[in-house]
């Protein structure tokens, strides 16, 4: 790909000074592709499509790292950022009639307390009830 | 011609009464008998649920079993169960002789209009010292599906 020659007028005074000063010193070749890499570096960022393109890669990482923070704040909660964990309820198990007759052969026990716990197995809880 | 119209205009009102008869179905009661069945183990404390898959039903009163002094009392119920089609039904005994094999323990009566079915689930089963112990449920006079308790 033909490049435009360099134009050092538009570098500024200390790159320019450096570029002077060291490009008679660096092998032929060498300093042919300095001045190739800087006269390419020069020229997109002096072009419009360059600054575009460059808007456009800002843009695109700013929403990879915001979807990488939201993925990480969501693995972290449990899928949802913004639930907080929920306080850990004790819920008793339901007692089954063995409780009732095991509470029946304890010495001590009164019969409200045996029929309350035997009420409570056969209790009717759910939505199943028609 | 005028007296066949007239025939028919009379007729007709007996016609559409008879093709209005209602079904043969009506409401109607029935008694079905709750057995236990726990081996050779003896069946201090059982608890099952019996609920209606199909049909009509509701339940409209609990007695107790017959066998001798035991379970004669009607169990333990929940009596919002009544006139539903689904009731959990359980008892115990501190006896230290419980029966064994198939016992019935409870009778329950039904409310039934048309055809139904049911079906009993064991939920809980014990010895006298408490321990589990395996349980097989049914009923008789009743269209019965028996559900083995679920694994825990």
């Amino acid at each position: 790909m033909a490049m435009a020659p360099i134009n050092d007028d538009n570098l500024p005074e200390g790159l320019r000074a450096d570029l002077h000063r060291l490009t008679p010193s660096l092998p032929a070749g060498i300093a042919h592709r300095e001045r190739d890499l800087l006269a390419q570096a020069h020229s997109a960022l002096n072009q419009p499509r360059g600054r575009r393109t460059g808007w456009r890669w800002l843009a695109a990482g700013a929403a990879v790292a915001a979807m990488l923070l939201v993925a990480v704040t969501a693995s972290r909660s449990g899928g949802n950022p913004a639930a907080t964990p929920p306080a850990p309820v004790a819920v008793a198990p339901k007692p089954t009639i063995i409780d009732a007759m095991i509470a029946a052969r304890r010495p001590g026990v009164k019969q409200p307390d045996i029929d309350q716990i035997a009420m409570a197995a056969v209790s009717i809880d759910s939505p199943e009830v028609h | 011609m005028f007296r066949l119209l007239l025939a028919c205009f009379l007729l007709f009102p007996l016609w559409s009464l008879a093709a209005e008869a209602p079904a043969t179905q009506t409401v109607r009661f029935e008694t079905v008998n709750v057995y236990i069945d726990s081996g050779d183990h003896p069946l201090a404390a059982w608890q099952v649920e019996l609920k209606a898959t199909q049909g009509d039903v509701k339940i409209v009163g609990v007695e107790g079993g017959d066998h001798r002094d035991l379970y004669r009392d009607p169990p333990y119920y929940d009596p919002k169960a009544l006139t539903a089609g689904r009731i959990i039904l359980a008892s115990y005994t501190t006896a230290d002789t419980a029966p064994k094999g198939k016992t019935l323990v409870a009778r329950v009566h039904l409310r039934v209009f048309g055809d139904f079915r049911l079906s009993i689930t064991p939920m809980a089963a014990a010895g006298p010292t408490g321990q589990s112990i395996p349980t097989t449920a049914s009923t008789a006079n009743a269209p019965t599906t028996s559900t083995p308790k679920d694994k825990e």
